[in-house]
């Protein structure tokens, strides 16, 4: 018994052992073949990558080529038609290049800068192709801005195609790094600065009113008037309109700094200057969503006009309204003497089953609210008519104070008509009787808005 | 025996024709087809919890998919798309006025909608509801600034500009709370008042970041 076990014993041992030592080697070969398989696939990847970024680069060495043709070519161009060409040229181009740079991998702060540059080079562009258009010229300080754009456009060009020639990748694509990295101290010592410290300015200021415009960033709110209140008249104002008791979360300082309090649901925001509610939001009670009945929207609209009464905004239309998350968002804008002024608009959250005030952002208002003169359009309404296209059925007319560029507005005949299934709104210059601008309107399940 | 057999199959056959017609009264639940499973299907497929087809028939794998939807966003789980679960998911159920289909266009809207609610649920689930509109109006402050990219997606995919980007949490599907923030953002609400950093206080290192003056904390965030 004990000499049969002991047999078993000296037989299944290496049997066993051959068996697992079988096993291993075949599992072994499979994993190794699976790791194979792995890198090979992680070199792809990386390649797939790498190759991108390198089209990125090359592409965006293109634009910026193509940037300081138009560029030049602009200078020496007379006739207005071909200045606008030029800049059209200019603006599609600088689009382009800004996009580029985005897909490369680099951090946001390393690249600001070029990123400003390509981005406001577009957007001047665009606003001298519209003040061509609207029969002004390019003056002096234009040409001046045009012509150091020109220079550094081109030695932005010399400098990316010469990394690209040298096997760089252009703006230091080599280190992989996050602005977030723990190794920047070391990186700090050895250069003497930080790597994510952004380069020095390089790149001419351009002077304009463009969206991306550095005044348009700097602007100053007209609307916030008054004098500094205190924290604990805020505190009384903001419980009074939420109806209930808050503690204070904090003091924002942004553009229009603010007392910021909150509890039980709410967070509501009164400015520091002149104690002017600015934002308040707490959440609806129900989740209704869909575009409302017609005598739900009239009531919903009584409603917010109500509340905005009650704020002290008079004279305020309806304008655009979206239904979303048990609320409704109606758009109010300030009218003078029957016109809508489109900048000085206050948002309203009305809770669609308590019909209650859930919500304000009075922060366009607030930003753009000044007295204005009375709007006395030169051209009438039926001259200005003559500028729609008969494309469209008009079926409402109206007088409209509408921005132009970030820091000019302009009055307006606003006519509202549809073509083919789609509505549009159509702005005619009212002292000029050009055609300005054009919306369309799109209506979805969450109600409406322009673009 | 037989007869009660029968009775069951029966009593079966009645409930597996009436319970689809109550179902279809104003809510749309299994064995349903038609244009308000299409919708369903859609957005559950654009927001991943559905990979199945779009074929307008309310499967197993849309009744997955619902109720994955549901317990992720605290509704009932019954697999049953009534009011409170299509306002969650965004859309309006037509079964019972089959009024006009209004036309899908705003595509590319919803598209930045749930694109935004992502960045919002990876960068910001746990912080209060501000923080999370809050980080939605960073991003788009960021599209208007001259210095970021011009568009939703090209400053959330911007290299190193989001953790939840680099780490891909941005591709967890989000809630309804991280939803309503994209919309609450996306309609002008602004509670950074222009800001375009923000970063967590206890983690950040970064000493350019820590440089900037800080001029709002919302929770954990500090914004810049």
């Amino acid at each position: 018994m004990n000499q049969k076990y002991k047999n078993l014993l000296t037989y299944s041992v290496p049997v066993l052992m051959g068996f697992g030592l079988i096993t291993a080697v075949i599992w072994g070969k499979a994993k190794s073949a699976l790791a194979d398989e792995y890198s090979k696939l992680a070199d792809e990847y990386i390649n797939t990558c790498v190759n991108s970024c390198a089209r990125c680069a090359d592409e965006l060495e293109d634009s910026v080529s193509e940037m300081s043709i138009s560029l030049s070519k602009l200078s020496i161009t007379h006739s207005n038609e071909g200045q606008v060409l030029a800049l059209e040229d200019i603006v599609r181009e600088s689009a382009e290049a800004s996009a580029l740079l985005s897909r490369l991998p680099q951090s946001q702060i390393k690249v600001m800068e070029l990123s400003n540059f390509l981005t406001r080079t577009g957007d001047y562009a665009r606003s001298l192709s519209r003040k061509l258009l609207s029969g002004g010229s390019l003056d002096e300080q234009d040409d001046k801005q045009l012509s150091s754009t020109l220079t550094a456009c081109e030695s932005l060009a010399h400098e990316l195609s010469a990394r690209i020639a040298n096997g760089e990748m252009p703006i230091g694509t080599e280190e992989f790094d996050y602005y977030d990295t723990p190794d920047e101290e070391q990186a700090e010592s050895a250069n003497g600065a930080s790597e994510d410290e952004p380069s020095e300015p390089e790149y001419p200021t351009l002077i304009y009113d463009g969206p991306f415009s550095e005044s348009t960033e700097k602007a100053q709110p007209k609307g916030v008037t008054g004098v500094d209140g205190t924290e604990a008249d805020a505190k009384a104002i903001a419980e009074r309109i939420a109806g209930c008791q808050l503690q204070s979360s904090s003091k924002s300082l942004g553009r229009i700094p603010t007392y910021d309090f909150s509890g039980d649901g709410v967070d509501i925001s009164i400015t520091v200057k002149g104690l002017h509610l600015i934002r308040y939001m707490r959440p609806a009670s129900g989740t209704a969503s869909g575009v409302p009945e017609k005598a739900e929207y009239e009531k919903l609209e009584k409603a917010g006009e109500y509340f905005l009464s009650q704020l002290g905004y008079t004279d305020m239309s309806p304008t655009y309204a979206q239904y979303y998350d048990g609320a409704a968002l109606i758009s109010y804008a300030w009218t003078l003497d029957g016109a809508l002024v489109y900048n000085d608009l206050v948002k309203v959250w009305i809770d669609r089953e308590s019909h209650e005030l859930i919500g304000i952002d009075a922060q366009n208002y607030l930003f753009s609210h000044h007295e204005r003169q009375s709007p006395a359009p030169s051209v009438s309404e039926q001259d200005a008519a003559q500028a729609v296209s008969e494309r469209l059925s008009v079926t409402k007319t109206g007088l409209a104070i509408i921005p132009l560029t970030p820091q000019t507005e302009t009055l307006c005949y606003e006519f509202r008509g549809s073509c083919e299934d789609s509505e549009y709104i159509v702005y005619v210059n009212a002292e000029t009787g050009r055609e300005e601008q054009i919306f369309k309107i799109i209506s979805d399940e969450n109600g409406q808005s322009a673009v | 025996m037989t007869g009660f057999k029968k009775g069951i199959v029966a009593l079966m056959l009645v409930a597996a024709i009436i319970i689809p017609i109550i179902v279809m009264a104003g809510s749309v639940g299994y064995g349903a087809r038609g244009d308000d499973v299409i919708k369903i299907q859609k957005r559950l497929k654009q927001w991943g919890y559905y990979n199945g087809s779009i074929d307008g028939i309310f499967g197993s794998g849309t009744l997955a998919a619902v109720k994955a939807f549901q317990r992720k966003n605290g509704l009932v789980v019954d697999g049953i798309v009534g009011s409170k679960t299509a306002a969650a998911l965004g859309i309006t159920l037509n079964a019972v006025n089959n009024s006009g289909n209004s036309s899908s266009g705003s595509g590319t809207t919803t598209n930045d909608v749930y694109l935004l609610a992502r960045i919002i649920y990876g960068e910001g689930r746990g912080e209060p509801y501000k923080g999370q509109v809050a980080i939605g109006a960073v991003v788009l402050n960021r599209v208007k600034s001259a210095s970021f990219p011009n568009t939703i997606a090209g400053v959330i995919y911007q290299r190193g500009a989001f953790d939840a980007v680099s780490d891909g949490q941005v591709n967890l599907a989000p809630d309804a709370n991280a939803v309503k923030a994209a919309r609450d953002a996306l309609n002008g609400w602004d509670p950074t008042n222009g800001c375009l950093y923000y970063y967590n206080p206890a983690t950040a290192t970064s000493k350019w970041m820590l440089s900037r003056p800080v001029l709002l904390r919302i929770g954990n965030h500090a914004f810049c």
